[in-house]
């Protein structure tokens, strides 16, 4: 499995682990040329052609397959795939084939261009797919900046609606200053450490000698969290996303919000731990680390209490658990300063197992709020008496809430558990406690929606019921099910 | 190793980045902002061509490449944003849009 070989440039072992994004390039050009050279009438199959590509992509991932402890290196170690990064490229999968089915009514309703709408999401599932697979600085570089600007375009694809417009113009213009600030920061861990290969800066790291330069270094790696805060809408970087999810069409918010995260929180993942099993990491970086993360849960719990739309207290919601998301993190940092290793192994399955519990519940909150349509896209008290209204979509909602807050039984019970075991085994007390107290606390903002579906009337104009019907119905069905049958059986992702 | 942090090449790349990064804040109007952003990532250009000839190795001149072609795309992007934005509002002052203020 030797891929550094100097007469090939690209081995048959390296194509075999990139086939199924190379795939879905394949069908996303595929679906370009379908808009553009058919008729009306074959544009129809669009979205079922979506489908097709991304089940095919995630056939051959299957079939590709991940064991434990085994890690393949893909274009001279540029890519890594190891299980996080299976783990990752199923969970973005996932949420690619869930969003599409849930796209296909709200693209009807609001006449956005369907063609370039599938192409541009299988394009950022590519992203997202490499992403979580990055071994190098150029890469991680690369696919951010390809995810960010598919994203910038699918937030402004509703070209009449002048808030979408709006939206994806703030969104394109802080993200590009966030991805500037990751640029620079890169630029000088390359200068500190002289590589920009993953594998390379592990051993100059591992080996314990001072590093040249740790200024540079240290220096840099607090950009790169400022450009990685921005994207995983980690606090005091998360202000665009309150706006942005409120403005972008929804199912591209539902992208953004699980999709964009996820790989985001993989390549933070794979690109910090490097440093967090690091013995010479200075207490101040560790600290402000510490920070922004408990930062992030009390701004996105205390942004989330009072909001009235529904969108926006997504976007908040998404930024506690931005927070919590990273605490193995903490605790692999904490371990390492007070014994010098551990709790690696444990810190992946724990994120891995997040990343896929978080995605689901959004994914599934955002689901449905695309099917209410213009109903369920503003004030949550156009929620009120749901339950009378469309029973099973008051049914999916009121679980992907309940799943949000942490009650038991849910797959956002099971992986809040993880994420407070792991700190607890690390001996963070203090984060443990406020970690549990912040999810008590976020209880009432999801289950105020609940109540108001419930146990309220309906207020203001008439609204008519709304039906689970067709693909939609069955991928928000699904998507209700995997919420609790992944919290029953989560004992095969702590087999790493 | 060369003393990388007194050569000059790093602190006019720190230079331009921070003039980048001021003007970013500074300005109002669109354009403004996107050319500071397309000058700070022209910093990290920069800073990453110097630290290749410092290091002697090649990914910084194969980053200068890659970045150049990333600013390319996203003006391209950019641009037709702003153009449509426009269109609507015959501005693209930053302090206008508030729509999405609730």
């Amino acid at each position: 499995m030797d891929s550094n070989s100097t007469l090939s440039l690209i081995s048959s072992r390296d194509l075999s682990v990139l086939m199924p994004a190379l795939l879905l390039a394949l069908w996303a050009i595929g679906v370009l040329m379908i808009d553009l050279f058919f008729d009306r009438e074959f544009k129809e199959t669009i979205p079922w052609i979506t489908l097709v590509g991304i089940v095919l992509s995630f056939v051959d991932l299957r079939i590709i397959g991940a064991e434990e402890d085994v890690v393949s290196y893909a274009f001279h170690n540029c890519l890594r795939f190891d299980r996080l990064t299976f783990l990752s490229q199923n969970v973005i999968l996932g949420m690619a084939f869930f969003l599409v089915l849930v796209s296909a009514r709200y693209l009807k309703d609001r006449a956005i261009p369907r063609g370039e709408y599938y192409a541009l999401l299988l394009l950022a599932t590519i992203s997202m797919m490499m992403l979580a697979a990055s071994n190098e600085l150029l890469t991680l570089f690369l696919n951010i900046e390809v995810l960010s600007i598919t994203l910038y375009i699918l937030a402004g694809i509703e070209r009449e609606n002048l808030r979408t417009t709006e939206a994806a113009f703030k969104y394109f213009l802080m993200g590009s200053f966030a991805a500037a600030f990751l640029l620079f920061g890169l630029t000088m861990v390359y200068g500190a450490m002289g590589t920009t290969q993953f594998n390379e800066i592990h051993e100059v790291l591992s080996k314990n000698q001072p590093v040249p330069y740790k200024l540079f270094l240290v220096a840099g790696l607090s950009m790169m969290l400022v450009g990685f805060g921005f994207k995983l809408t980690l606090a005091p970087f998360h202000m665009y996303a309150p706006d942005l999810y409120a403005g972008a069409p929804t199912p591209v918010g539902g992208m953004i919000a699980t999709g964009s995260k996820v790989a985001g929180l993989a390549a933070f993942f794979n690109f910090f731990r490097l440093f967090a099993e690091w013995n010479a990491l200075p207490s101040g970086f560790y600290y402000g680390f510490c920070t922004l993360v408990v930062l992030s849960i009390i701004v996105g719990n205390v942004g989330a209490l009072t909001q009235p739309n529904i969108k926006r207290l997504l976007a908040y919601s998404g930024v506690a658990h931005a927070g919590y998301a990273l605490i193995p993190l903490i605790a692999v940092m904490h371990r390492v300063r007070v014994h010098g290793s551990g709790l690696m192994g444990s810190a992946e399955s724990a994120v891995s197992y997040y990343l896929l519990a978080y995605s689901l519940m959004t994914a599934l909150a955002f689901g449905v709020a695309a099917t209410l349509g213009p109903q369920g896209e503003s004030h949550i008290d156009r929620y009120s008496g749901l339950a009378r209204r469309s029973p099973f979509l008051a049914a999916v909602l009121a679980l992907s809430l309940i799943s949000l807050a942490g009650i038991p039984f849910t797959v956002g019970f099971m992986g809040k558990v993880y994420l407070f075991a792991i700190a607890v085994n690390a001996g963070l007390y203090p984060l443990a406690c406020f970690g549990v107290l912040a999810s008590v606390a976020s209880a009432y903002y999801y289950l105020r929606i609940i109540v108001k579906m419930y146990m309220e009337e309906p207020q203001g104009a008439k609204l008519e019921p709304t039906q689970l019907e067709g693909l939609n119905g069955a991928a928000l069905i699904a998507g209700s099910v995997a919420v609790v049958v992944f919290a029953m059986f989560p004992i095969w992702f702590l087999l790493s | 190793m060369e003393p990388m942090l007194f050569n000059g090449n790093m602190l006019l790349a720190i230079l331009l980045f921070s003039i980048g990064a001021f003007g970013f804040l500074w300005k109002q109007d669109a354009i403004g902002m996107f050319l500071c952003i397309e000058l700070m990532l022209n910093a990290s250009n920069l800073a990453f061509v110097s630290f290749a000839q410092a290091l002697g190795r090649p990914e910084g001149v194969a980053a200068f490449i890659f970045i150049l072609t990333v600013a390319a795309a996203e003006a391209g992007v950019g641009l037709a944003l702003f153009i449509k934005v426009f269109s609507e509002k015959d501005t693209i002052e930053t302090d206008t849009m508030s729509m999405l203020h609730d």
